[in-house]
């Protein structure tokens, strides 16, 4: 088995449209709950991991430039990250695509965790 | 892990925007929805990867009072709020303990009977009425309110075509108006 990181990634208008009427939130919740779910039944979740704030700074380069949030510089925002375990990238990617989060238009990166072992 | 009572999000959203009216006053109800849609939001950025919390409901209502916390400390000077809040806003110690008082059950239960009562001024159609108190107290979308009544509307006028003879003249009578498409625009 190797592991991958899912990083979830939506711009702040795609999450809040895709939350809609109240009974609307009460759908994707559940989405989102039974899809956790059946990753975790089928032993793929290494870690759930966390969401992150929206909010944040970005310091950049030799100046140490601060800056508010990563919104100014990239559409897509990171909203959260799991650590996958999987066979191979074809069944993490294969297996990323029942999240819920690319109903609303978002992303799922799948990248795979380098592995540092001789 | 607590599963997710059915309607969960619709039971509370009538709930927090009814005390959230209080604290910042009718008038402002388009920002009493957005904190509701901002603590909505958070549960679902957090619930996927922490699980539901034990008691959800009271979980999504600290989340909104934070919020509107936050709303009044910033806020506080460039909106007109309910008339009691200017002098809690004089300092931070009485915001806090006066905002938690109206966080208190039973304050919770007066602040839903007091939002029915705004949606049901006189001023407003029968139908708005309706309208307004399933979308603001019980959580219905706009929409939804505007598909029931639509519905309800065609019935009715099929049930009273049935037995005597149509009046096109008379098909669109005053009760079967429309609900409000916008109730942020809603002034009592």
């Amino acid at each position: 088995m190797s592991e991958f990181i899912y990083l979830y990634r939506s711009t702040n208008e795609a999450s809040r449209a895709a939350m809609g009427s109240p009974e609307q939130m009460q759908k994707s919740m559940q989405t989102w709950m039974a899809w956790m779910q059946q990753l975790a039944d089928q032993g793929h979740i290494k870690n759930p991991g966390h969401p992150l704030e929206r909010a944040g700074k970005l310091v950049k380069g030799k100046q140490r430039t601060i800056t508010d949030g990563p919104y100014a510089e990239s559409k897509d925002i990171i909203g959260g990250y799991t650590l996958i375990e999987a066979k191979d990238l074809a069944e993490a990617v294969e297996l990323s695509k029942g999240c819920p989060i690319l109903e609303g238009g978002g992303v799922v990166e799948v990248r795979p965790v380098l592995k540092t072992g001789m | 892990m607590t599963d997710l009572h059915e309607h969960l999000f619709r039971r509370e959203a009538g709930r927090i925007v009814a005390t959230l009216t209080r604290i910042f006053g009718v008038e402002n109800l388009a920002l009493a929805e957005d904190v509701v849609q901002d603590a909505f939001c958070r549960a679902l950025e957090v619930w996927p990867f922490r699980g539901v919390p034990e008691n959800p409901s009271a979980w999504l209502m600290a989340t909104a009072k934070h919020r509107a916390l936050d709303v009044l400390r910033r806020e506080c000077t460039a909106r007109t709020l309910a008339p009691e809040l200017g002098r809690w806003l004089e300092s931070e110690e009485r915001l806090s303990p006066a905002v938690e008082e109206l966080f208190r059950a039973e304050a919770i239960k007066d602040d839903q009977l007091r939002m029915m009562f705004s949606c049901c001024h006189p001023r407003l159609p029968e139908a708005a009425q309706v309208g307004l108190m399933l979308h603001i107290l019980c959580g219905f979308s706009v929409d939804e309110v505007a598909a029931a009544s639509s519905a309800r509307t065609r019935a009715s006028r099929s049930a009273s075509r049935a037995p005597r003879r149509s009046s096109p003249s008379r098909g669109g009578s005053s009760r079967s108006r429309t609900p409000p498409t916008s109730p942020r625009g809603f002034r009592p």
